[in-house]
C-alpha cells in the first residue's frame, strides 16, 4: 500500500547540506499499526511528512496505493492528501473560529462533498469519537483530549488510506494521552492503517511494528 | 469546495473579527459614500443646468453672424461678413420645418418713469420673441405684429422692472423712457426668474428695428429659429444655411442648434461629475489600502491554519480564492454601507440646502459598488497570493 524506495531528503541549513533521510526503503501494508521512533533530529518527522505528501524527497520513489506519487504536481498532491491521508498533529491544528462539527467537516467541505452525505458521515463520526455533546463547541471550549478526538475524527472523515499521527500525545497529560491512543487503536481495530511518530518508548511498545530511525536511516524494524 | 460552503467559510472569518471587519469596511464605506455624494451633486448640477436651458425648448436654433470655424489661411481673400438683418430673419420663416424665426439684438438701456430710473437689459425682438423662448405675458400683450421696419414705440416690461418702476400701480398704458425715447407699455411678462445667474425679469422688450436704431447697429446679434419638434435637425439646419447663403452670397453665419449646445454642456458636465467622482475615488483607494493591511495581518495570523487547510486538501488556488473572497466580501459590505451613507447624506443635503441640486444616479451607485468589490479584489491579490504561496509544512510549523 505504501512503498518507499531509496527515499532521501536533504536540507540546506546555513549553506550546509543536512541529510535528514538517506536512502530509506519502507513498505507499510494495509491495517498496520506502526510507530516510528527516534531521538529528535533523527529524521522521523521528515519521514512522516514525506509519507503524508507534505514534503517531497530529493531522491527515490514513493508509491501510494500502487500509484507513483513522487512527481505529482502541487494540486494533485493536495488532492491525494485529501483523499488518502489523515493527519493528527501534536498541537491539534483545529481552526479556532469553527465549531468541533465544522472542524471535522472541513476536509469534506474542501472536497466539495454533498451536504446530505456530510451530515450522514458527521453523525457517525461524532458518535464514534464520543463527541455528540460537543459538536457545537469551539476548540477553546474543549479539553485537550476532546480537541485531539476532534482532530482524529477530522482525519477519518474522508475515509483515508492511512492515519499519520505526529506526537499525538505530546501536548496532553498522561491520562488523556492514553485515552487518545485508545482512540487511535480503535481506528486500527476497525481496519485502519495507523502510523505514529513518537519519542515515547511506552507508546512505541503498544504498536505492532516499531521502526527506529537514527541519523536519517531506519536502524531497526521490529514486529510483534 | 461548494459555493455555499465557500461563502459561509469567508463569512465566519469576517464575523469572528467583528470590530476589525467593521473598521475596514468603514474605510471602503467612506470612500463609496464620498463618490456617491459627489457624483450626486455633480449629476444634480448637470440636471439643473440642462433644465435651465431646456425651459426655452430644445427645438430652437440660434443663427449668429460670422463663421466660427475657419480652416487654413485666408491667403489675402477679403473676408466680408454681411450683417444679419431683420429681412434675413423674415426669409428664414420660409425654410423647411421652421415655425418661428425671431431676430434678436440685446443691450443695456436706461428706463425712466416718473423720475425713477433703472438700467436694465434690453431685448429687441419680433412679436415671436416670447413664443420662441416659451415666455408668457402676465398682463396686457406681447409686442404686436407691426411692420418690422416701422414698428411703433411699444415696450413690454419684465416683471421686476414693472414692479420697480410702477410699484403696485398698473403699468399698462404707462409711458416710460427707454434709452431716451418715449415708449408706451403694452404688456408685463410673467416672472421667469434667474437663469444661470442672469435675471430675465430685469429686462424690457422693444421691437427689434427700434433696438437696432437705438444701439446704432446694422446687424442682429442672433436669430432664434424654432422648428417643428419632430423635424430632422440636419435638414432644418441645411434649409437655414441654404437661404442665408443665397442671400449673403457666402456662408458667413453660424448655426447652433440648442441640442448641440446641450450636448456640449452634457460633455462638460459629465467631465465635472467624473472629476468629482475621481476625487471620491481617492478615499476609496485609501479604503483599499485598509483592506490590504488587514488581510496581510490576517494571513500572518492564520499561517498555521493555512498550513492545515493545505494538509487536509486545499489547493493553492483554493487558498487564494478564500482570501480574495474575504477581501471582496469585506469591500462589498463596506460598499453597501457606503451606498446607504452616501445616499442618506445626499438626501440630507437636499433637505438642508434646497438650492443645491442633488440627484443620485443609480448607475453610479451600481458602478460604485462594483468598484468597491474591484478595489477589494485588487487589495486582496497581494495577501491572498502570499497565503497561497506558503509552503504547507512551514505554515503548519509556524505556531
Amino acid at each position: 500500500m505504501i512503498r518507499l524506495t531509496g527515499i532521501a531528503r536533504t536540507f540546506l541549513v546555513g549553506g550546509e547540506e543536512v541529510h535528514a533521510l538517506r536512502a530509506v526503503d519502507l513498505e507499510i501494508a494495509r491495517g498496520e499499526y506502526l510507530s516510528i521512533m527516534g531521538p529528535s533530529g533523527s529524521g522521523k518527522s521528515t519521514l512522516l511528512n514525506i509519507i503524508g505528501l507534505l514534503d517531497r524527497p530529493n531522491a527515490g520513489t514513493y508509491e501510494l496505493d500502487a500509484r507513483d506519487v513522487t512527481a505529482l504536481s502541487d494540486d494533485e498532491l493536495a488532492r491525494v492528501r485529501r483523499e488518502k491521508i489523515g493527519f493528527v498533529f501534536q498541537f491539534f491544528h483545529l481552526v479556532p473560529r469553527l465549531t468541533a462539527l465544522q472542524n471535522i467537516e472541513l476536509p469534506m467541505v474542501l472536497a466539495g462533498i454533498d451536504p446530505a452525505e456530510r451530515k450522514r458521515r458527521l453523525a457517525r463520526l461524532l458518535a464514534e469519537y464520543g463527541l455528540e455533546g460537543r459538536a457545537g463547541h469551539r476548540p477553546d471550549q474543549l479539553s485537550g483530549g476532546q480537541c485531539q478526538r476532534v482532530a482524529i475524527a477530522r482525519a477519518m472523515s474522508m475515509g483515508p488510506t492511512v492515519i499519520l499521527a505526529d506526537e499525538p500525545t505530546g501536548n496532553l497529560d498522561r491520562h488523556t494521552g492514553q485515552e487518545v491512543l485508545n482512540v487511535l487503536e480503535q481506528v486500527h481495530h476497525n481496519g485502519g492503517t495507523v502510523v505514529i511518530v513518537t519519542h515515547d518508548p511506552e507508546i512505541g511498545a503498544r504498536s505492532h511494528r516499531r521502526l527506529r530511525v537514527l541519523d536519517g536511516a531506519v536502524v531497526s524494524d521490529e514486529r510483534d | 469546495m461548494r459555493y455555499a460552503d465557500f461563502v459561509s467559510f469567508i463569512y465566519i472569518s469576517l464575523r469572528t473579527q467583528r470590530l476589525r471587519t467593521a473598521l475596514t469596511a468603514l474605510g471602503i464605506a467612506v470612500g463609496i459614500a464620498a463618490v456617491i455624494m459627489l457624483t450626486s451633486i455633480g449629476e444634480g448640477l448637470h440636471r439643473f443646468v440642462i433644465a435651465e436651458f431646456t425651459q426655452f425648448g430644445t427645438n430652437i436654433i440660434s443663427v449668429t453672424p460670422g463663421r466660427i470655424q475657419t480652416h487654413g489661411a485666408s491667403l489675402g481673400a477679403v473676408n466680408t461678413v454681411r450683417p444679419l438683418t431683420v429681412d434675413d430673419a423674415l426669409a428664414l420663416r420660409h425654410a423647411p420645418y421652421v415655425e418661428l424665426s425671431d431676430p434678436v439684438v440685446q443691450g443695456n438701456a436706461e428706463v425712466v418713469y416718473e423720475g425713477k430710473s433703472r438700467r436694465v437689459t434690453l431685448y429687441g425682438g419680433s412679436p415671436d420673441f416670447a413664443a420662441a423662448l416659451r415666455m408668457r405675458v402676465a398682463s396686457g400683450e406681447f409686442l404686436p405684429r407691426d411692420d418690422p421696419h416701422g414698428a411703433r414705440a411699444l415696450v413690454v416690461l419684465g416683471s421686476k422692472v414693472a414692479r420697480e418702476l410702477f410699484g403696485s400701480a398698473n403699468p399698462l398704458g404707462g409711458r416710460i423712457r427707454v434709452g431716451g425715447e418715449r415708449y408706451r407699455v403694452v404688456g408685463v411678462m410673467q416672472s421667469k426668474g434667474q437663469v444661470l445667474g442672469f435675471d430675465l425679469d430685469d429686462t424690457v422688450f422693444i421691437p427689434v428695428g427700434r433696438a437696432l436704431e437705438m444701439f446704432n447697429r446694422e446687424s442682429l446679434q442672433e436669430i432664434h429659429v424654432v422648428y417643428e419638434p419632430t423635424a430632422p435637425l440636419a435638414e432644418v439646419e441645411e434649409g437655414i444655411k441654404r437661404i442665408l447663403i443665397a442671400r449673403h452670397g457666402a456662408e458667413d453665419i453660424t448655426v447652433t442648434p440648442q441640442q448641440k449646445m446641450l450636448e456640449v454642456f452634457g460633455t462638460v458636465l459629465n467631465a465635472i461629475t467624473f472629476a468629482v467622482a475621481a476625487i471620491g475615488g481617492i478615499s476609496l483607494l485609501v479604503g483599499g489600502v485598509g483592506i490590504l493591511t488587514i488581510l496581510t495581518i490576517a494571513v500572518a495570523e492564520r499561517t498555521s491554519e493555512i498550513g492545515l487547510l493545505r494538509a487536509v486538501g486545499a489547493t493553492r488556488r483554493g487558498i487564494l480564492l478564500l482570501f480574495l473572497g474575504e477581501a471582496a466580501l469585506l469591500a462589498a459590505l463596506g460598499g453597501t454601507a457606503g451606498l446607504l451613507m452616501g445616499w442618506g447624506m445626499s438626501l440630507a443635503l437636499g433637505v438642508a440646502l434646497p438650492a443645491l441640486p442633488v440627484h443620485t444616479p443609480w448607475l453610479y451607485a451600481v458602478l460604485a459598488e462594483l468598484v468597491a468589490v474591484g478595489v477589494g479584489l485588487a487589495a486582496g491579490v497581494l495577501p491572498a497570493r502570499r497565503a497561497a504561496q506558503l509552503d504547507p509544512l512551514e505554515a503548519l510549523r509556524s505556531e
